[in-house]
């Protein structure tokens, strides 16, 4: 990069800005000399091959000024780091890095003018971004530690410790007060409880009325510690000098909670004793019991679902939800993902088949499954992967679950069985026997031509008979209008004779179907969709074409795939009763 | 019951299709005589090379009417190299035929013979071609008494002209119900002539004029699923023949002359023998009818829709219970007629 441009345009634009040589380069770092609120300002930049981010300025000498917000810096360093940005939410002009410069040192600038001139806002910033703030003194190789705790008293907690050589969850500390556990934690955690049975250590945990600014770095520590003690109310600060501290030992950990104007925070520190020869002491909260312990800023995680569910995009509205899915197969079975990950708290899965390695790559589940019930499989792998999910699995049909007193049970039923037969059955119950429950009922047609959801809401037009109108002459059709692929085809093929017959789909071809059906249930779910509806994908024909199959007149008609349309047809007879 | 289910009602009464059980009579009185003139002009020397079925029942617009007979038209075609030089000596033979059958009254029209046959309501129409090696026919034209220059044997495509009205193109998206769908307004507007129109201007009004001018015009309605809005495809089709095409051109204030070429060689006007007067009325009506189905596409009382659409094509017209559109009488739930049918679904 060529930094001589770069320094002639800053200068152009008015800034005082110097280069400095390095041992090895003409240009080391370019050094911006200001003057803010009446203080000497100096900022820094330090030479980069490329710029595959906006490029930063740093603040040389921070122990002159009065704190800044989105500041960081090390112990011992000359200089402190600027946040003026999301890294990803800007796209750098790398071919002409000198406007990059330009507008990076303008809103360094502005920063460090804000920060220095309005004290207000700047303590409204420390606060606000005090998990930054704490996390950027902690250091990187510190391993995280999982509170299962959300008291909102003190209490202590026990700690388990990261085995060996374990991966993901297995790696982090595991704080949790005796008996806040429940049974029925997910079962991951569980596992690692169970594990970990053995390995306790003692932590306390302490929730604050109120966060105060974090450490501006690590040395700050100590100090920072004992006058958050100083602050805390009799009874919390009682609690702990009391009871926790007749604790003894070689080290503990000190989780807090504390509220901001983001929503609470957690944080923790870390006590060892620096020369465990001295036997086992209680926890430090004097200056000069704090000499024998080292103090190590700690991350503290929640598992908390008010603060997981959103940030990792599920909705918690939908905990309360209760869905039967029939049909656990490529369709179904992502269905039923699909629908857990976006939050809903109760799917209970249908299925009598068992997985095999001819479902392999279809199918979401792995083949450690093959041999099990499909929707035991499916409960077991939901189970691992959503925490605040309950899965219950059964092995009946459709045509099994013609039961009022079931079914009324759910806030909607999602078929996906490919049978036509069997749902035109099970939709003639739910009709003669006045069942007011929501269905869905979801298809993938062969090939990669297509595939289609059906929304059938009781009390509003539209029914499945509704996709099952012949349009010659409005007889009751035993195939769906919505097909792309005209009827009476042997669309199936086999390998090993007619118990083997298959109908080829891909994997994509089922997980986009599974994708409009889900979109679908939680639209509904959330009652954004209020009127019964239908939704189809229609894909590529070639498949279809060069293996010699018909197409139907609607796949060539049809241009709205993945809208929402009215369900409502007015040839339907049951709907026109 | 939807308004699309009425109009399929409503051509299901009017529908007349060769095969059907109406038609038997007319159906095997059509063989025999068909058979009796091949063996006649086998005797006569000049056989029979072919023959078929013209008009509706060939194009398949044919509707029935009460009290109205039967039409049998059957083209009968001789060789051109052994045809008689007067195309009156081939018509004379038809009508000793006849005749023989005991027809009483039978005669010699300009195009054909005819001939009625009151007991079977059956109404016989023959015309005769020659027809040469090149493929080209002549239509045997002239009356029982017709002097030399009344009498020829015209050019004409029979064939072609049944074609052209068959057509359609079959690789185009839903093209076979589009084509259904043209031939059920046909129907519909033959059954509006017959109910609207005295039998003098009716008759003026010629089903092959109607079945031109719709071809040429035809805006079909269809869905993407399939499912037919025959209303729609009704009303832009009379709209394009009356604002998009000139079929009807003013000759003085408030009069118009109608002409329909046909679409086949020699492009004759179908309705050159049609009055002034025929024309207005005919244009003037055809408007009417058009307004008040722009009613009906208003109207969202369903009673109120098929009073409307009564008062056009007759009481054929399936009534209406009187309730809202929404609320509709029941349709009678119709299964269907297949055992089984292969589908596509999976999961």
């Amino acid at each position: 990069m060529n930094y001589s441009v770069i320094l002639n345009h800053l200068n152009d634009c008015g800034y005082k800005v110097s280069a400095i040589p390095s041992k090895t380069e003409e240009i080391g770092c370019l050094t911006v000399e200001l003057e803010i609120n009446g203080l000497p300002v100096s900022l820094s930049h330090f030479i980069v091959a490329e710029l595959s981010k906006m490029p930063s300025f740093f603040l040389a000498n921070p122990s002159a000024f009065p704190r800044p917000a989105h500041t960081a810096f090390y112990p011992g360093s000359l200089f402190a780091s600027i946040c003026v940005n999301v890294p990803d939410a800007i796209s750098v002009n790398f071919e002409r890095p000198e406007l990059a410069f330009e507008e990076s040192l303008k809103r360094h600038i502005d920063l460090i003018n804000q920060a220095l001139s309005d004290s207000e806002w700047n303590n409204q910033e420390l606060l606000r971004e005090f998990e930054a703030g704490w996390l950027s003194i902690v250091e990187q190789d510190t391993t995280p530690f999982l509170c299962l705790t959300e008291s909102e008293k003190p209490e202590e907690l026990c700690v388990l410790k990261p085995r060996k050589d374990q991966l993901g969850l297995g790696q982090y500390f595991l704080g949790y007060s005796e008996g806040s556990v429940p049974k029925n934690i997910f079962s991951p955690i569980n596992q690692i409880l169970k594990d970990r049975k053995s390995s306790k250590g003692i932590g306390f945990f302490v929730p604050l009325s109120e966060a105060k600014p974090a450490p501006w770095n690590k040395d700050e520590l100590a100090d920072w510690y004992l006058n958050l003690l100083s602050e805390l109310p009799v009874d919390v600060l009682t609690k702990l000098t009391q009871q926790f501290a007749q604790k003894r030992s070689y080290e503990f950990w000190l989780v807090f909670s504390a509220r901001t104007s983001s929503g609470i925070t957690w944080f923790g520190i870390h006590f060892s004793q620096k020369k465990s020869g001295k036997g086992r002491k209680t926890l430090p909260f004097k200056q000069s019991h704090l000499t024998e312990w080292l103090l190590e800023p700690v991350e503290v995680l929640t598992f908390n679902k008010d603060r997981l569910m959103p940030r990792s995009g599920a909705e918690q509205s939908l905990l309360n939800k209760k869905v039967m899915i029939v049909g656990c197969g490529s369709v179904g079975g992502d269905v039923a993902d699909k629908l857990a990950a976006s939050g809903v708290g109760c799917i209970d899965l249908y299925d009598p088949d068992t997985l095999s390695l001819n479902n392999l790559y279809r199918h979401i589940l792995p083949p450690m499954y093959v041999s099990f019930h499909k929707s035991q499989a499916l409960w077991h792998s939901l189970t691992s992967k959503y925490p605040w999910l309950e899965v219950k699995c059964f092995t009946k049909k459709l045509v099994d679950l013609r039961r009022r007193e079931l079914l009324r049970e759910y806030d909607l039923i999602i078929i996906a069985i490919g049978a036509p037969t069997q749902e035109r059955l099970f939709h003639d119950y739910l009709i003669n026997e006045r069942i007011n429950v929501p269905v869905i009922n979801t298809w993938v047609e062969g090939y990669g031509i297509g595939g289609h959801a059906v929304l059938a809401i009781p009390e509003t037009k539209g029914c499945l008979r509704c996709a099952y109108v012949d349009p010659a002459d409005f007889s009751r059709g035993l195939a769906s209008n919505l097909n792309f692929l005209a009827p009476n085809q042997d669309l199936t093929k086999n390998h090993a004779g007619c118990g083997d017959a298959f109908l080829p789909y891909t994997y994509i071809a089922s997980t986009q179907t599974a994708l409009i059906t889900a979109d679908l249930s939680i639209k509904f779910l959330l009652g954004k969709i209020k009127e019964s509806s239908r939704v189809s994908w229609k894909g590529n024909s070639e498949d279809a074409t060069v293996n010699g199959f018909k197409l139907s007149g609607r796949y060539h008609a049809f241009i709205r795939t993945l809208e929402v349309l009215p369900l409502l047809n007015d040839e339907c007879d049951i709907c026109n009763e | 019951m939807s308004l699309q289910n009425k109009f399929k009602k409503f051509h299901d009464a009017i529908k007349l299709g060769r095969k059907d059980l109406e038609y038997t009579t007319a159906r095997l009185k059509d063989d025999s005589i068909t058979s009796d003139i091949v063996d006649r002009f086998k005797e006569d020397g000049y056989p029979v090379i072919e023959d078929f079925i013209q008009g509706s029942l060939a194009t398949f617009t044919g509707i029935r009417e009460k009290g109205q007979d039967f039409d049998i038209d059957r083209a009968i075609v001789i060789e051109a190299g052994l045809a008689p030089e007067n195309p009156i000596t081939p018509k004379l033979a038809v009508l000793e035929v006849l005749e023989e059958r005991g027809f009483k009254n039978a005669k010699i029209k300009k195009p054909c013979v005819t001939a009625d046959y009151k007991a079977d309501h059956l109404h016989i129409d023959i015309p005769i071609y020659r027809k040469y090696d090149n493929g080209q026919y002549e239509l045997a034209v002239g009356k029982r008494h017709s002097d030399e220059d009344n009498r020829e044997w015209a050019r004409s495509s029979p064939r072609e002209l049944i074609d052209w009205v068959n057509d359609y193109d079959s690789d185009e998206t839903y093209g076979s119900n589009k084509h259904d769908q043209y031939r059920r307004v046909v129907r519909y507007l033959k059954r509006w002539r017959n109910f609207t129109f005295g039998d003098d201007v009716r008759r003026k009004i010629h089903s092959i004029g109607i079945a031109v001018m719709v071809k040429e015009s035809f805006n079909s309605s269809i869905n993407d699923e399939g499912f037919p809005d025959d209303l729609t495809a009704l009303r832009e089709t009379i709209n394009h023949i009356l604002n998009y095409r000139s079929y009807f051109t003013l000759v003085e204030l408030d009069k118009y002359r109608v002409n329909v070429s046909l679409p086949v060689s020699p492009n004759r006007d179908i309705f050159h023998s049609s009055s002034v007067a025929t024309a207005t009325q005919f244009r003037n009506k055809l408007s009417a009818l058009l307004k008040t189905l722009n009613k009906v596409a208003d109207e969202e009382l369903e009673s109120k829709q098929c009073e409307l659409l009564q008062s056009v094509f007759g009481e054929d017209f399936p009534e209406c219970a009187v309730t809202s559109s929404t609320s509709s009488n029941a349709v009678k739930t119709v299964f269907s007629s297949s055992g089984v049918v292969g589908t596509s679904q999976g999961a």
